[in-house]
C-alpha cells in the first residue's frame, strides 16, 4: 500500500516517519488477538477484542482520523446483519467520544445499473455520511465519479461530481448533466 | 460590455487581434472569435502571439492539434512563452508526446469536465495579472460530443470563466459553425469578433 501511495505526487512520506500516518494490517491485529477462526466468523468475544484493539489504537496514538479499508472485509467475518449493525454502532460510539472521525470504506455492487451503498445494506444506515464513488461510461471512456448522498448536520451538494487524482491531490468538478450515456457502470 | 464586432465580410487576423484587445480593454470576459478555415490556424497563432506580447499570461486549450505543434509554431513566431500553459486534448488520444511541463494532457476529448478542472490547476501557475484562456476550438469538440452535451459544456465553461474573471476566447471555425451553435455562443458572449 505504501509503495502504491508513493506513486502519487501529493503523498508526503514524512507523515509516516513522523508517526502522523500509521498503517495497521487487520490480519496482523487478528493474529495478535488470536481471533482468526478457521470458519472465518467472529464470535461475540472476538468482536469485543477487535473493538478493544481499535479503541487502544485511537486512544494511545491520539488518532483524530481513522480509515477502515475495508469495513466490508470485517463485515464478512460477522455472522449476521444484527452483528454488523451492532459492531459499526459500537465502533462509532467510542470513536466519537475520542473526537475521531472515521471513514469506513465499503465495497458496493451494481444491480440493474443501480449502485448500492454497501454489500450488506447496514453501513449506510449507521453512518453519519455516505459518499458514493463509482465510474461513469461516456462514449466508451470511464470517468471517476463522487456523490455525497448524505452528510448529517450539514448542507451539501447532492449532485454527482467528476473526480481526478492530480499531482496536487483530488480535484472535483460538477458532472455535466447530459454527459452520461451508460449510467453507473462499475464499482 | 456587450459589444458586437461581427462583420458581414472577411476580417483580417490583424483586425481580429485589434478587436480582441479592444474587448479586453472594455472589460469583457467572454468573446466568441470566429475565423475562416483557410486562415484559422495562422490566426490563432497570431492572436496568441499578440496577447502574449501585451504581457498577458494565458492558457491555451487545444482540441485540433497536439500542444507540441503549437509550442513549436509559437516559438517560431518569437512569442514569449514564459506564462503560457496548455490543456491538450489531442496528444494522449493519438499517442503523442506527453512530457511537456507546460502542458496538462487529457486522456480523451469526451472528458469535458477535465478541461475545467485542468484550467483551474493551471490558473494557479499563471504569473501575469491579466490572463486569458484561448479555446481552440469549440468545433473540435463537436467531433466527439453530442450537440446537447457540447452546449451544456459551453454554458458551464463560459460561466466558470466569467466567475474567474479570466478573459476567454471561444474560437470557432466559420464554415463549421451552424446557426444553432452560433446563437448559443452569441447569447453567452460579451463580444462576437471576426467572421
Amino acid at each position: 500500500m505504501l509503495s502504491n501511495l508513493q506513486t502519487f505526487g501529493f503523498f508526503d512520506e514524512s507523515l509516516v516517519t513522523a508517526v502522523k500516518l500509521n498503517i495497521f494490517d487487520l490480519t496482523v491485529i487478528n493474529d495478535r488477538l488470536g481471533v482468526e477462526r478457521l470458519d472465518g466468523t467472529y464470535t461475540a468475544k472476538d468482536m469485543e477484542a477487535l473493538l478493544g484493539a481499535f479503541e487502544d489504537i485511537v486512544d494511545e496514538l491520539g488518532v483524530t482520523r481513522l480509515v477502515v479499508d475495508s469495513i466490508t472485509a470485517v463485515c464478512y467475518q460477522l455472522p449476521d446483519k444484527g452483528s454488523i449493525r451492532n459492531f459499526i454502532f459500537r465502533l462509532s460510539q467510542f470513536l466519537s467520544t475520542f473526537g475521531c472521525t472515521t471513514m469506513l470504506i465499503s465495497e458496493t455492487v451494481v444491480d440493474s445499473n443501480v449502485q448500492t451503498y454497501s454489500i450488506f445494506g447496514v453501513e449506510e444506515a449507521v453512518a453519519d455520511g455516505v459518499v458514493l464513488m463509482g465510474n461513469i461510461v461516456r462514449q466508451g471512456d470511464l470517468l471517476r465519479s463522487l456523490q455525497v448522498v448524505k452528510m448529517r448536520g450539514t448542507k451539501h451538494s447532492r449532485a454527482r461530481h467528476l473526480i481526478e487524482l492530480t499531482p496536487v491531490g483530488l480535484a472535483v468538478v460538477p458532472l455535466l448533466k447530459w454527459g452520461q450515456d451508460g449510467g453507473q457502470a462499475f464499482t | 460590455m456587450g459589444t458586437r464586432w461581427r462583420a458581414g465580410f472577411h476580417v483580417s487576423v490583424a483586425d481580429v487581434a485589434k478587436s480582441v484587445i479592444k474587448s479586453i480593454n472594455n472589460g469583457d470576459t467572454l468573446a466568441t472569435v470566429g475565423l475562416g478555415a483557410s486562415n484559422f490556424h495562422e490566426g490563432t497563432i497570431k492572436l496568441a502571439t499578440v496577447l502574449l506580447g501585451k504581457k498577458l499570461g494565458g492558457i491555451y486549450i487545444t482540441t485540433s492539434r497536439p500542444s507540441s505543434h503549437f509550442i513549436k509554431e509559437l516559438e517560431d513566431a518569437k512569442a514569449n512563452l514564459n506564462d503560457l500553459y496548455f490543456v491538450d486534448l489531442v496528444s494522449m488520444t493519438v499517442g503523442g508526446s506527453t512530457d511537456d511541463a507546460r502542458s496538462l494532457y487529457i486522456e480523451s476529448p469526451t472528458m469535458l469536465e477535465s478541461i475545467l478542472l485542468n484550467i483551474t490547476l493551471l490558473e494557479r501557475r499563471l504569473k501575469s495579472k491579466r490572463r486569458f484562456v484561448m479555446f481552440d476550438s469549440i468545433n473540435g469538440l463537436s467531433i466527439y460530443s453530442e450537440p446537447k452535451v457540447l452546449k451544456e459544456f459551453i454554458n458551464v465553461l463560459a460561466n466558470s470563466m466569467r466567475i474567474k474573471s479570466i478573459y476567454s476566447m471561444l474560437m470557432t471555425v466559420k464554415e463549421q459553425t451552424g446557426e444553432d451553435l452560433s446563437a448559443a455562443l452569441e447569447l453567452l458572449s460579451d463580444a462576437v469578433i471576426g467572421d
